[in-house]
């Protein structure tokens, strides 16, 4: 079952609680680091305004 | 259109009446007008769309006679000008990873039947050429008009 979970350091594993502490390994009610999410939404960058405005203005540009 | 556009930001779009939305529509004819549109979404992508849709239009007669390659080097100087990642910027016109956004607008935009440039849909109504602030304002109005 640990080897399913990818846990695949043995070492570290049979090393006791140092090794496990020293090899970084998440330890009880510690928070992990969330993977960075999108800043930037990249449908709505060429838009400017709200989304419930009454009125939608469409420009079709060329910037030649 | 900047002008009209600024006028546009200050009169309606600020107070929350207009939503304004810019769509790609690079003609064929100009050679350079798809590595700009992408360009922009590059600088979008990190956080600058608007600053760097401001910079092509303003110097647009610097880079549209340039070849493809001039181009790219003068559009990541443009990056580098508003403080962008220049890397990641070139990396980003190189792989043109932001092109399918463009193509997706064009797409849209010749099922609307947009055919040419500037071209614009007011609520869905599509007007083709340029008009000054006064035409918008109208044309604005008589939805607010509708909205009431």
């Amino acid at each position: 079952m640990i080897l399913e979970k990818g846990m695949t350091n043995v070492s570290v594993l049979l090393g006791g609680w140092a090794a496990w502490q020293q090899a970084g390994y998440p330890l009880e009610g510690t928070r992990l680091p969330t993977p960075p999410t999108a800043v930037v939404d990249l449908e709505e960058m060429t838009v400017l305004g709200d989304a419930d405005a009454p009125v939608v203005i469409e420009d079709f540009t060329d910037f030649q | 259109m900047l002008q009209t556009l600024s006028q546009l930001k200050e009169t309606y779009i600020e107070s929350g009446l207009v939503r304004y939305v810019v769509r790609d529509f690079p003609l064929p004819s100009h050679p350079n007008a798809a590595i700009a549109a992408e360009a922009a979404r590059c600088a979008g992508a990190q956080g600058s769309y608007w600053p760097m849709h401001d910079l092509l239009f303003n110097r647009q007669r610097q880079w549209s006679p340039q070849d493809a390659e001039q181009v790219r080097d003068t559009f990541v100087e443009y990056a580098g000008e508003l403080a962008l990642d220049t890397d990641a910027f070139g990396e980003c016109l190189e792989a043109g990873e932001l092109g399918e956004l463009v193509r997706q607008d064009v797409w849209e935009g010749e099922q609307a039947g947009v055919r040419g440039t500037p071209s614009f849909r007011i609520n869905g109504q599509l007007i083709q050429g340029a008009y000054p602030f006064e035409t918008f304002q109208e044309l604005i109005e008589a939805e607010l008009d509708k909205s009431r």
